[in-house]
């Protein structure tokens, strides 16, 4: 066990900056470009601070929203604005026992105002219960911004 | 297996230890229903507020908040699907941190206005409130059209694309223990009925045949555009 923990740190200051990642992104740019949102998406308006950068917009969409099951891909979709620039988008979902962590591609627009899209295979999650995936935005400047959604796993 | 594999293998159990001593699971989302007083949200236990009802996919209930709102930065007020956002006239609300409406949900963010005036468009409440439709669209931006109506304004991202204008799909809001009934221009039945701050409502789709209306909404320079379909049954 102490080897574990001391391995945790060594990987959190090596790798990442974050607790803890577990990879299981849809990893293919144009995988993601490709995707056509599903009858199961839902399209949520954003309204966040005004004035501070860097700042979610317009529109999140979540591809599957409802009815999310063991081995979906589930795609995020956001659009992010900063004048300096945005260096990366990245999502983090909370499971039942895990966390776990992908990055956004930029799919339109570009790094000052666009739309970034990405995903990952559901996993470690139970029926009928709400999970929270986070999105932030990292600007070139160093600031950052989260923005989440609560989506609901399928009965079964 | 290289080094930086064997860490991030060891880290994967040392982290599920931690894990599972700091964060316990069933701490995800909150019951938001009747708000009354000044409420701060913060991003404890969790980053998403969803409203009401706890969870993203409620079903069509309503719900209030009569006093000052705080969204701090980091915390998602997410409205749920299906559901109604009061927020009453004559209070704050200050966005440090996001709102989020489902797009096609729009329209079901409604305002108190002003009690002494409960003009076209206005519903008028089981307490005597007036309430006005307060649907967003890309020309009427929310300080003009809040202005209009003597409403405090709650900024809302551009919710022109889902809009429906022209009320090709018009349905409206209507208590869910009564039958559907014809509605105008002056007599708006699509907002909940409410009884002890709490309402729950259904939606009614006009019949083909049946004349329509669109309810429409001044901004500061008398412009008046389409808001929100007005349709009778």
């Amino acid at each position: 066990m102490l080897v574990s923990l001391l391995a945790t740190g060594a990987y959190y200051f090596l790798e990442t900056g974050f607790i803890y990642q577990v990879f299981y992104p849809i990893k293919h740019k144009a995988t993601i470009e490709d995707h056509v949102f599903s009858d199961r998406a839902v399209v949520f308006s954003v309204s966040g601070p005004a004035g501070t950068f860097p700042v979610f917009e317009k529109e999140l969409v979540v591809d599957p929203f409802t009815e999310v099951k063991t081995g979906d891909k589930q795609y995020f979709s956001v659009w992010v604005k900063d004048d300096e620039g945005i260096e990366k988008v990245s999502a983090k979902t909370k499971t039942d026992s895990e966390v776990f962590q992908f990055d956004l591609y930029l799919v339109e627009g570009d790094n000052k105002e666009g739309r970034w899209l990405g995903g990952w295979e559901v996993k470690d999650i139970s029926p009928q219960k709400d999970y929270i995936t986070d999105l932030t935005a990292y600007s070139k400047t160093g600031e950052i911004t989260t923005v989440g959604n609560s989506w609901k796993s399928a009965e079964r | 297996m290289e080094t930086k594999q064997i860490i991030k293998t060891l880290s994967f159990f040392g982290i599920l230890f931690f894990a599972v001593l700091i964060n316990p699971a069933e701490s995800y989302g909150r019951t938001w229903v009747d708000a009354q007083g000044n409420v701060t949200l913060t991003n404890s236990p969790d980053s998403v507020v969803v409203v009401p009802a706890g969870t993203a996919t409620a079903e069509k209930h309503s719900t209030i908040y009569n006093g000052n709102l705080t969204i701090n930065a980091g915390v998602t007020l997410q409205l749920s699907q299906y559901s109604v956002f009061h927020f009453c006239s004559g209070y704050s609300i200050t966005v440090n941190g996001y709102i989020t409406v489902p797009a096609h949900d729009n329209r079901r963010i409604v305002k108190q206005c002003l009690p002494t005036s409960c003009g076209a468009g206005a519903y008028v409440d089981s307490y005597g409130r007036c309430w006005r439709a307060a649907s967003i669209g890309a020309n009427n931006n929310c300080t003009n059209v809040c202005t209009a109506a003597g409403a405090t304004c709650v900024e809302f991202a551009d919710a022109s694309y889902n809009d429906d204008s022209n009320c090709s799909i018009c349905k409206y809001f209507h208590p869910d223990w009564l039958a559907c009934k014809t509605l105008g221009p002056n007599n708006p039945s699509y907002l909940p009925y409410f009884y002890n701050y709490l309402g729950s409502y259904k939606e009614c789709t006009r019949r083909n045949d049946a004349p329509q209306y669109i309810a429409t909404c001044g901004n500061t320079a008398n412009q008046y555009t389409a808001r929100l379909c007005v349709c009778s049954k």
